[in-house]
């Protein structure tokens, strides 16, 4: 398991300033989410990342308007090994990707659409974010034993983790959902619903998807490395 | 050295407890139940099914008895996964 710190671009999230963070960090590796990026704003953002010290980008969310050139770009500039993208019931998939890097693809388990295990077949496997996961095992049992079903089934690619809020919020969506993850971490024990998910679950791809500052994110990394170093030691001292 | 042997006793029971844990899965007849360290405590075998039917039920089993424990490993573990331990 690796566990890499992200560019994300949601509300609140200022992308810019986190290269500025990288740079001043000297951090090579990192993941990407343009989720919120238009075409312009994202060469924009390469031309940056060009600049930076960044090497390498093993894990990118797609976004229904990148073309296949996109994601052709990024394995070869940045050496991307796994895509992650939504249900195609969410948004429109690009045929090309798939006839091009279908193994490199994998299905996010998101809020408004459950794995589907027909769907699933078509990528490489599966993108388990995590904070959904566990909002989904705490909100909806039955949903959840589903996916635990399906991740018994194909294979874990990558993963996202954020945070989980012990008390559940509504948002602010004309739906007014109530739920616990959040993209926005106040306290790292918020990732502490992670020591209760198995090993297996963790890929080698496991990026940290939260609006925090990188410095912040770089915590994260230090405080989980260090939780699930502690357990698994335990686990191995009673089965080896 | 107090702490040590504090520490040395919630390992023990931690093991103790995944010992006594029961982990039954079912398939086509077959059955088998695995203890929470995915320790195989029991198999009951379907003899009306044939051999290939048979291997592939208990394979599944087997499977979904051990990932069962791990996740409740992961979840003892963790409980008692301090600054210590």
């Amino acid at each position: 398991m690796k566990i890499i710190p992200s560019i994300t671009t949601g509300q609140g999230s200022n992308w810019r300033e986190k290269i500025k963070e990288i740079n001043f960090l000297r951090l090579e590796e990192i993941a990407l989410f343009p989720t919120f990026l238009e075409r312009e704003e994202r060469n924009v953002l390469y031309q940056l990342l060009k600049e930076s010290r960044v090497k390498r980008i093993p894990l990118v969310h797609l976004r229904e308007d990148m073309d296949v050139e996109e994601l052709i770009f990024l394995v070869k500039e940045y050496d991307t090994q796994v895509f992650n993208t939504h249900s195609e019931r969410e948004y429109k998939i690009n045929k090309d990707w798939i006839l091009e890097y279908k193994d490199k693809i994998f299905i996010e388990n998101t809020h408004k659409f459950p794995l589907d295990e027909e769907e699933i077949k078509k990528y490489g496997g599966i993108c388990l974010d995590f904070s959904h996961l566990e909002n989904t095992r705490i909100l909806e049992p039955e949903r959840y034993e589903k996916e635990k079903n399906l991740l018994s089934k194909f294979k874990i690619g990558c993963n996202h983790i954020a945070a989980i809020k012990k008390e559940a919020y509504v948002t602010n969506n004309k739906k007014e959902i109530s739920r616990h993850d959040s993209h926005r971490l106040e306290n790292l024990s918020e990732l502490d619903y992670l020591k209760n998910y198995p090993i297996e679950y963790f890929s080698d791809y496991c990026a940290i998807e939260l609006i925090n500052k990188i410095s912040d994110q770089v915590d994260c990394i230090k405080y989980i490395n260090y939780f699930m170093e502690k357990r698994d030691s335990l686990i191995n001292k009673i089965v080896g | 050295m107090f702490d040590k042997l504090k520490d040395l006793k919630k390992l023990k029971d931690l093991e103790s407890a995944l010992g006594n844990e029961r982990i039954e899965k079912e398939k086509n007849g077959i059955k088998v139940i695995v203890n929470g360290k995915a320790e195989i405590m029991n198999i009951s075998l379907n003899p009306d099914l044939d051999k290939e039917k048979q291997e592939q039920s208990l394979k599944d089993c087997i499977n979904d008895a051990n990932r069962e424990a791990k996740m409740i490993m992961a979840k003892r573990a963790a409980s008692i996964t301090g600054f210590g331990l």
